[in-house]
C-alpha cells in the first residue's frame, strides 16, 4: 500500500509558504478504479469519508474505496446547518450524540485541520407548556447521561440573546428554553475536507463522479458494485448516502422504511457578531447562528411532502422571515443572501438505520433524517468497527434496521429542533 | 406554490392538502401478519421521479 506523509499544517508552515510562495500539495488525490477493494462505501460525505478514515486509522483496514456520484460533500454533509449538540430525548441517543460531539472536540488535533468547532452554547426554546414539558424531560435524560443540559427561564435568555424578544406579548411568548452549553456550530466543509485528507494520507481511495448503478448480490451475499467506470468486486458495501439511501438499498434488494423530504435553509449578508449561541424554536419552526463570517444562517422544517429537488421555494422564505422576525425583529433589515434546500431521509422514529441487512456484505448507514451530520464521526466510528469487527457496536446496537419488524423503534422526533 | 386538482373543490394550493404517502394497498386487518402490517405502516417506495400518491 502507498503511503504517503500529508505536509502537516501549522502556523510555521503557514509562514514559510507565504514567504517562498510554493504551492500546497493536494489535499486528497484522484486514482484510477482498481479492480477489487476490501471494501466499499458509496457517498464521499462525512459519514463515509469519517467510515473510510477510521476504518484505515483504527482497524488498519486500508484498501478502501469511496465512491460518490457527485463530488465530496456535496450532498447533506454541505447542506446542513452545521449545528452540533447531544442534548436528545432518549438514553441511547444521548450516549451516540454525545460520543460525537467528544470525537468533534478533539477532531481538528486528530486531523491536523482546523474544523472550527465552537462550543457556543444551543438554547431551544419553549413557548408552550407542551414543550417545556418536554425540555424538562430531555434535560433530565441528558444529566442522568452526563450532559450538561438545563431549563432555563426568559430572564437568563434574555441575558443570552440580548436581541431576542422575551416580552409576554408576542403571539407565541417564550415561556423558557433548554440551554445545552457544549452544543455549537462547526465548519461543515473542513469536516469534510479533514476526513479526505485524513483517509487519504492513510491509503483510502476517494473516487468522486463515480456513480454505483448496481449492486452485485448473490446467493444473498455481495460480491461487487457496478459503477459508470466499470465493475468493483468486493465482499462489502457501505452505503452512506443521504437522500438517496432507499434507492442505494434497493440496487441490492433491500427495502428501508425511510422517505425523502427536502429540508431548506438560507443565509443573509454578513453583520457584526451579535449571536453568540444557537436558537432554536421549535413552534416556529427555525433555527438560527451566526458563522464566524457573520452570516446569519437559518434552517427550517422539512418540507411537508417528500421530494428529491434540492431548490428553495418562495412559500420557505416568506413563512421563515416572518418567524425569525417574531424572535428577533430588529434584524428586519438584513437581507438574505441565499438559500437552498438538501435532502432527509426520514425514519417512522426519527431515528437512523445503522448496520447489517437481510444481505451479507450489504451495511447501512442511513436514515438520519435531519441529525446526520452532527452525528458524522460518531457513525464513522461505529460503522469502521462493526465493519473490521464483524460485530455492530453496543452504541449504535439500537438503530438496526430489523427493529422495525421486532416493533422496537427509538422514538427520538421529541427531540427534533423543529416540529416536522 | 404547486396546486392540486381536487376531484371535489378545483385546483387548489398545495398549503391545502396533507401528504399522506404513496399509494398502498392495505393488508387485511384479520389475516395479515405482523410482518406485512409492519410493512405496510413503515415501508415506502420512495420513488426519485413521478408517483401516485395519497394527499
Amino acid at each position: 500500500m502507498r503511503r504517503r506523509r500529508p505536509a502537516t499544517y501549522s502556523a510555521l508552515g503557514l509562514v514559510g509558504r507565504g514567504l517562498t510562495h510554493r504551492d500546497w500539495p493536494r489535499a486528497w488525490r484522484s486514482h484510477d478504479l482498481r479492480d477489487a477493494y476490501d471494501v466499499v462505501v458509496i457517498g464521499a460525505g462525512v459519514h463515509g469519508l469519517a467510515a473510510a478514515y477510521y476504518l484505515a486509522a483504527n482497524h488498519g483496514v486500508r484498501n478502501v474505496a469511496v465512491l460518490d456520484k457527485g463530488y465530496l460533500g456535496g450532498g447533506g454533509s454541505g447542506r446542513n446547518t452545521a449545528i452540533i449538540r447531544s442534548n436528545y430525548l432518549t438514553p441511547e441517543g444521548v450516549r451516540f450524540y454525545d460520543r460525537s460531539v467528544r470525537l468533534y472536540e478533539r477532531l481538528a488535533a486528530e486531523l491536523n485541520f482546523n474544523v472550527m468547532f465552537s462550543q457556543r452554547g444551543h438554547l431551544t426554546l419553549a413557548h408552550n407548556d407542551g414543550s417545556l414539558r418536554t425540555m424538562r424531560w430531555r434535560a433530565e435524560v441528558n444529566r442522568l447521561e452526563g450532559v450538561q443540559s438545563e431549563v432555563i427561564g426568559p430572564a437568563e435568555i434574555a441575558r443570552l440573546v440580548p436581541f431576542m424578544d422575551v416580552s409576554a406579548d408576542t403571539r407565541y411568548p417564550i415561556l423558557g428554553a433548554l440551554y445545552h452549553p457544549p452544543g455549537g456550530t462547526v465548519r461543515h466543509d473542513a469536516v469534510n475536507w479533514g476526513y479526505a485528507r485524513g483517509a487519504d494520507a492513510l491509503g483510502v481511495q476517494i473516487h468522486q463522479n463515480t456513480e454505483v448503478v448496481g449492486i452485485d448480490v448473490r446467493d444473498g451475499r455481495v460480491r461487487g458494485v457496478q459503477t459508470n467506470r466499470g465493475y468493483v468486486s468486493t465482499p462489502t458495501v457501505v452505503s452512506c448516502t443521504a437522500g438517496w439511501s432507499s434507492l442505494v438499498a434497493a440496487l441490492a434488494g433491500v427495502r428501508l422504511p425511510v422517505s425523502t423530504h427536502p429540508l431548506q435553509a438560507a443565509v443573509t449578508e454578513p453583520v457584526k457578531m451579535f449571536l453568540e449561541t444557537v436558537v432554536v424554536s421549535g413552534t416556529l419552526h427555525v433555527y438560527v447562528s451566526q458563522t464566524d463570517r457573520g452570516e446569519l444562517v437559518f434552517g427550517a422544517s422539512t418540507d411537508p411532502y417528500p421530494s428529491y429537488s434540492t431548490r428553495g421555494s418562495l412559500e420557505f422564505t416568506e413563512e421563515l422571515a416572518g418567524h425569525v422576525l417574531e424572535l428577533m425583529p430588529s434584524i428586519a433589515k438584513l437581507r438574505l443572501l441565499r438559500q437552498w434546500a438538501g435532502l432527509c431521509d426520514m425514519t417512522p422514529d426519527f431515528s437512523p438505520i445503522m448496520g447489517a441487512t437481510p444481505v451479507e456484505g450489504f451495511l447501512v448507514d442511513g436514515g438520519w433524517g435531519t441529525y446526520g451530520f452532527k452525528a458524522g464521526p460518531v457513525s464513522g466510528e461505529a460503522m469502521a468497527e462493526l465493519v473490521a469487527s464483524g460485530r455492530t457496536p453496543e452504541l449504535i446496537a439500537a438503530f438496526g434496521l430489523d427493529r422495525f419488524a421486532e416493533g422496537r423503534l427509538v422514538g427520538e422526533k421529541g427531540a427534533a429542533a423543529v416540529g416536522h | 406554490m404547486f396546486r392540486i386538482p381536487c376531484p371535489y373543490c378545483g385546483l387548489r394550493n398545495v398549503s391545502e392538502f396533507r401528504h399522506v404517502g404513496g399509494r398502498r394497498a392495505r393488508p387485511d386487518v384479520r389475516t395479515a401478519t405482523p410482518a406485512q402490517w409492519r410493512a405496510y405502516l413503515y415501508e415506502q417506495d420512495n420513488i426519485a421521479g413521478w408517483s401516485a400518491e395519497s394527499w
